[in-house]
């Protein structure tokens, strides 16, 4: 996995919403799809793209499968945000003073 | 933790908003023209670095006389994904300019078909 499968993962609303429902804690698939307007079809892609790109673990419990948050998944990206977070204020300084220089 | 999931809200972009003593034209010319941008910047442009250059590249894939600029931003030490900066300037009444800058992490391949043109589509308009 890398940060670039965590980004796909999260370019989708709907994996989003899936992803924000396990941060609430541990679910099975219905549990998961309810109130989601999807079929269960499309809540197992998501599912499976969550799980490729590290952010999501399943865990088989009798008949049921479980998802739970990977708390490591997120890593990469918010070492991302972090780096540019930093990085994008301190380049806007920069411009700032170099438009202060240039000519009219 | 949980609002940073948000399904409307963009958490996986960074926004740097504010208002610049320039007006549109100037920003857009320290935005545009490689010796003003590597001023401020810092950043090799695309086409001018190595291989095996550690470290992110921009290249200007938009540039939309005086409102908005667009960089794909690669980063190499992040080895993917490719990304993209997006400038927007407004002008403001006392001549300055709004200055809004988004590093969207959206994958830039998804957006841009051609990712190894060598010619920014928009810049023939803009000369």
């Amino acid at each position: 996995m890398n940060e670039s499968d965590v980004f796909r993962a999260l370019s989708d609303p709907t994996r989003r919403a899936v992803l924000d429902r396990l941060l609430a804690g541990e679910k099975n698939a219905t549990e998961l799809r309810e109130g989601l307007e999807i079929s269960q079809p499309a809540v197992s892609q998501h599912i499976a793209v969550l799980r490729g790109a590290g952010l999501i673990n399943e865990e088989r419990a009798g008949r049921h499968t479980n998802y739970s948050v990977n708390p490591d998944g997120l890593k990469p990206l918010f070492d991302w945000l972090t780096r540019y977070r930093a990085f994008w204020p301190d380049r806007v300084e920069r411009l700032k003073t170099l438009l202060k220089e240039m000519d009219q | 933790m949980t609002d940073f999931l948000e399904a409307d809200d963009r958490s996986d972009a960074i926004v740097v908003e504010c208002e610049l003593e320039a007006e549109p034209e100037k920003v857009w010319r320290a935005l545009t023209v490689p010796e003003l941008v590597s001023a401020w910047l810092d950043v090799p442009a695309a086409d001018k670095v190595a291989a095996d250059t550690t470290g992110p590249a921009y290249r200007i894939v938009e540039a939309l006389p005086f409102s908005r600029v667009r960089y794909a931003w690669n980063d190499a030490s992040a080895s993917e994904p490719e990304t993209f900066v997006t400038f927007d300037l407004e002008a403001q009444p006392g001549g300055g300019t709004w200055f809004r800058l988004t590093h969207s992490a959206e994958p830039v391949r998804t957006v841009i078909a051609p990712a190894n043109s060598n010619s920014p589509p928009l810049m023939r308009a803009a000369a």
